[in-house]
């Protein structure tokens, strides 16, 4: 027989666990849209949010990485636009190869988060006012590079990345594939274990002699390419790509991160858990939006659901910054 | 746990504000409910679902074309009935009309038409014409002005690639270019201001620090006419026809209006947003129920090749201007019913 005293303090550990609560919610939305609408649990509206959830999630792990090493990135929405505009161009323009535009788009990616990262550590910008200028740079070269209009129509090869292998949309299994990946790699790699004290204890990590530069940059890469992929994923989905794609979705991606349990005090939260955060995110939108609540209810009612869930979320943490 | 409880309650609430009727559901997906233009829209297919007696939905997708794509899916799986669609996006949004084709489920767009996918109908205006008359309007009125030749103007345009920016663009090139290399007009700018109203301040006030030698501004929407307005009054020069700088707008939101009657704007352009709502909504509700369909002998609208059904657009000047609200908010009968 388990006394209460003892349930109590399993509760107590199993809340230590900082996927526990990400994974908790995600559960109780799912009970409770389940119950309030009957169009919730149908294959298409599971289809739908499956998805829905990768491009989000997909961001939410290249900002979760940047977090956890210390920074913020606020250029994961324009990134994702530029990276977009350069796959869909060379496609559409150049008559490039599948293979090769995208590559091209994740270098371009890559790239900018690279600078992100090298600026900031080099120079020591704070990475909120470098990613904020990158944030502008890319969309304004986005706008220049596609003369402001949308590029559209892309051969179905390049589609089929927004199609489905049996019942299941492409766009979650890279997702979901994505973040296994990554979330391995920062568990059981030094890598990992350098991400973390980075961004736990910068001075600390620095005096017991870690390339604490070389990990944050690979954090800001990482970020840019998850950008780059999430701008690729999203033509496909929209069979077009358009300038101002992807604006404000940094904001989203830090919320999910948080809701998934990193923390803004750096070198604390997973992958899985920002991979969560963003699936809580798209269901909530999704319910909101099937439950056919107006639209000027749905910013209050998703403005107390967040509130509701960072409050909840706030009792492992000593202190706020 | 209490805090877990805090949550239920919301979604509890949520869920009895969303239920309640039982009526057929048409989804109205709105660009952005930002723009006062697209409110008023929203009233209109408010208006026809009480008149018909079905549930309007209004889905907002803030300018979003992939939050629109996921709205439209959302609300397909929920069972609508049919979509009027106002696209963030002429292409973006066409796998969600897809989506809708497949289904069976009828789409009509609003105000901005969709360039793929089966449409039953696009209820709007011609952007292009009705940029065309806002420019000639200004012409005009720059001649009644008698202003020394060339007259100085600034265009503000639109979101870049967004295509009633275009096409508006479009229709001011129209009528100026001609102007322009006969040397009776010279552009001071072309720049744009996002359709918003504090860029429209923005984008006027830095013009103005370049230069104060400006006979006119159009733009490609009100709200940035309204900033620039208040930019120039900021700069301490005179606004209004005949003697100071004449300011033509686009869209007749409720402030244009005003400025209109108090002078400070010589014109903007009527379009009808609240029929635009009403006549998607009432098409639909036909549609289902009575087999409307676009009347023999409809049109073609050229850009997307869709049916046009097109509705009034009124240039308002001091002159009729206390008439534009009558006409704009009484939708006349729809084409092809009595």
């Amino acid at each position: 027989m388990v006394t209460t005293g003892e349930l109590r303090e399993r509760i107590r550990k199993l809340n230590r666990n900082r996927v526990f609560f990400p994974v908790f919610t995600f559960a109780l939305l799912f009970l409770i849209a389940t119950f309030v609408s009957p169009y919730f649990l149908t294959s298409t509206n599971i289809k739908n949010i499956a998805s829905q959830l990768a491009i989000g999630a997909i961001l939410a792990m290249g900002e979760a990485s940047v977090i956890i090493s210390g920074g913020i990135d606020l250029s994961v929405g324009s990134v994702l636009a530029i990276a977009g505009c350069v796959n869909a161009v060379l496609m559409k323009w150049y008559a490039t190869s599948i293979s090769l535009s995208l590559i091209a788009a994740l270098f371009v990616g890559c790239f900018a988060g690279f600078l992100n990262g090298i600026v900031v550590v080099k120079v020591r910008i704070p990475s909120f006012i470098m990613t904020l200028a990158m944030a502008a740079t890319a969309r304004g070269l986005t706008l220049v590079i596609t003369g402001g209009k949308p590029v559209s129509g892309f051969v179905a090869a390049f589609r089929s990345l927004a199609g489905y292998v049996g019942p299941i949309p492409v766009l979650f299994l890279i997702a979901t594939g994505l973040a296994i990946i990554w979330q391995l790699i920062l568990s059981y790699t030094r890598f990992g274990r350098h991400l973390y004290a980075t961004g736990g204890n910068e001075l600390a990590s620095r005096l017991v002699g870690l390339n604490v530069d070389r990990v944050k940059v690979v954090a800001f890469t990482f970020s840019g390419l998850c950008a780059a992929l999430a701008g690729v994923l999203l033509n496909a989905r929209l069979n077009a790509a358009y300038p101002t794609a992807g604006e404000g979705y940094e904001l989203d991606a830090i919320a999910a991160s948080v809701l998934g349990g990193v923390s803004f005090s750096g070198g604390v939260g997973s992958i899985i858990g920002a991979y969560m955060g963003a699936i809580i995110m798209t269901i909530l939108g999704n319910i909101l939006n099937i439950l056919k609540v107006a639209a000027f209810y749905q910013y209050v009612a998703k403005g107390i659901i967040l509130a509701l869930a960072a409050i909840s979320l706030s009792r492992g943490v000593k202190f706020a910054k | 746990m209490r805090k877990a409880l805090l949550v239920l309650i919301a979604f509890v609430v949520c869920g009895m504000l969303a239920m309640g009727q039982q009526k057929p559901v048409i989804g109205v997906f709105i660009s952005t409910l930002k723009n006062p233009y697209f409110v008023t829209l929203a009233e209109g297919a408010k208006a026809a679902g009480e008149k018909f007696g079905v549930q309007v939905v209004v889905y907002d997708a803030q300018d979003d074309a992939a939050l629109q794509l996921r709205q439209v899916e959302d609300a397909l799986a929920s069972g609508i009935k049919a979509i009027c669609i106002n696209p963030v996006h002429a292409e973006a949004v066409i796998p969600a009309v897809e989506l809708a084709n497949k289904m069976g489920v009828p789409v009509f767009s609003v105000d901005r038409d969709v360039v793929g996918g089966v449409r039953v109908c696009y209820i709007g205006t011609s952007n292009v014409l009705a940029a065309e008359q806002g420019a000639a309007t200004l012409i005009r009125y720059l001649a009644l002005a008698k202003r020394p030749l060339p007259w100085r103007i600034v265009i503000l345009e639109g979101i870049p690639g967004a295509s009633a920016a275009i096409e508006r663009e479009q229709g001011f090139k129209n009528v100026f270019d001609p102007l322009i290399k006969g040397g009776a007009i010279k552009i001071v700018a072309d720049l744009t201001a996002h359709f918003d109203r504090a860029e429209g301040y923005r984008v006027m006030a830095d013009i103005l620090a370049t230069t104060k030698d400006i006979d006119a501004v159009i733009a490609a929407n009100d709200e940035m006419i309204l900033g620039a307005l208040e930019a120039i009054k900021a700069a301490g020069l005179k606004v209004g026809f005949p003697n100071g700088i004449i300011l033509m707008g686009f869209d007749a939101i409720d402030d244009a209006v005003n400025a209109v009657r108090s002078g400070e704007l010589v014109g903007t352009i009527a379009q009808a947003p609240f029929i635009q709502g009403y006549w998607g909504v009432e098409a639909a509700y036909r549609y289902l129920v009575e087999n409307w369909r676009p009347p023999a002998g409809t049109s073609i609208y050229p850009p997307t090749g869709a049916l046009f059904i097109p509705t009034p657009i009124a240039v308002v000047t001091a002159e009729n201007v206390e008439q534009v609200a009558a006409i704009t908010r009484t939708p006349p009968a729809l084409p092809g019913t009595k």
